[in-house]
């Protein structure tokens, strides 16, 4: 059985190694040293065939490992990743290895078109990425990595031209519980605060120059 | 500072066929037959980056693949260390129980 499990859902959990990022949950450990990190990939990728569901598993200088699990068929959460979190968690648990989930984040961009249609096959093509569907294969959301190494690619309709900016910006998405504190140090770097409207999911800021960057969250985004 | 395709040379000359360059970064994918495989393959590349003292990256995507990627980044691009390290994994990679 695949349930969906919402990211309001999962936060309530209490699984407080992980945070929800996109559509998404990470998380990362930090084992003690790059071949130790190495034994902890081995044993995840056993603890994902057991449970038939396979999560992305980076291992990075100088002992970290970084998990994300997500359920493809569903665009969103299931039981599946709670019960793979779990499991990842209690080895990591049972091993002494220090998490750090606030240092999570997923980067994408935002292109501003009056007509995605005409613009996204050029960015596919420059890109080699391929479409992300909704769930009911019905609408791109984005573009994606097939190799889920770069950044989302996302378009945002506009309705008269965006001359006066950037027509790109970076998306930023972090856990919800660092998210105030990262709008915070952006402004004290020299940020403004252009608009925070639609926070929680996101807060718009702006560089010296005017190029923009939204931090962004899964929180008050009706889910 | 030598580009991506004399970097490919000097991996192909030292039986790296495997190995490609790009954007000064070496980059090479094992399939391995299952994802506990591929774990198993992340654990012994992690093992031979510390006996080298030097990290790849490395990432296990399903359904079997683990993909490494080295640079040197006191460089910002490749060097000898990132030759020695694929030279001493694609090894590590050849021996009988792997």
């Amino acid at each position: 059985m695949t349930n969906r499990v919402t990211a309001t859902d999962f936060t309530a959990l209490g699984l407080d190694d992980w945070r929800v990022l996109r559509s998404a949950i990470e998380a990362n450990f930090a084992c003690g040293s790059y071949a130790e990190a190495g034994r902890f990939v081995a044993d995840v990728a056993v603890l994902c065939d057991e449970r038939e569901h396979h999560a992305s598993v980076d291992l990075r200088y100088p002992d970290l490992v970084h998990v994300t699990s997500t359920t493809h068929s569903l665009d969103g959460l299931s039981n599946r990743d709670v019960e793979l979190a779990r499991a990842v968690s209690a080895l990591a648990k049972e091993r002494g290895y220090h998490v750090s989930p606030g240092d999570s984040v997923a980067l994408e961009v935002a292109i501003d078109a009056m007509d995605i249609d005409a613009v996204r096959p050029f960015w596919q093509t420059v890109l080699g990425y391929v479409p992300e569907h909704t769930a009911d294969g019905e609408q791109v959301i984005a573009l994606i990595d097939p190799e889920g190494m770069g950044p989302a690619i996302w378009f945002q309709q506009m309705d008269e031209p965006r001359t006066e900016r950037n027509r790109i910006h970076l998306d930023v998405v972090v856990p919800h519980d660092v998210a105030e504190q990262r709008v915070a140090d952006t402004v004290a770097a020299g940020g403004t605060l252009v608009s925070d409207a639609r926070a929680k999911a996101f807060w718009v800021l702006a560089d010296a120059e005017g190029n923009e960057a939204c931090i962004c969250t899964w929180q008050d985004r009706g889910n | 500072m030598a580009g991506d395709e004399e970097w490919e040379a000097r991996f192909e000359a030292r039986g790296l066929k495997d190995w490609h360059v790009r954007g000064s970064q070496a980059h090479t994918t094992y399939s391995c037959g299952s994802f506990t495989a591929a774990g198993e393959v992340a654990a012994i590349i992690a093992r031979v980056c510390d006996e080298k003292n030097h990290h790849a990256e490395i990432d296990l995507r399903y359904p079997d693949q683990v993909r490494v990627t080295t640079w040197s980044h006191d460089v910002g691009g490749l060097s000898q260390r990132d030759l020695d390290l694929a030279r001493a994994i694609t090894v590590a990679m050849e021996r009988p129980q792997y």
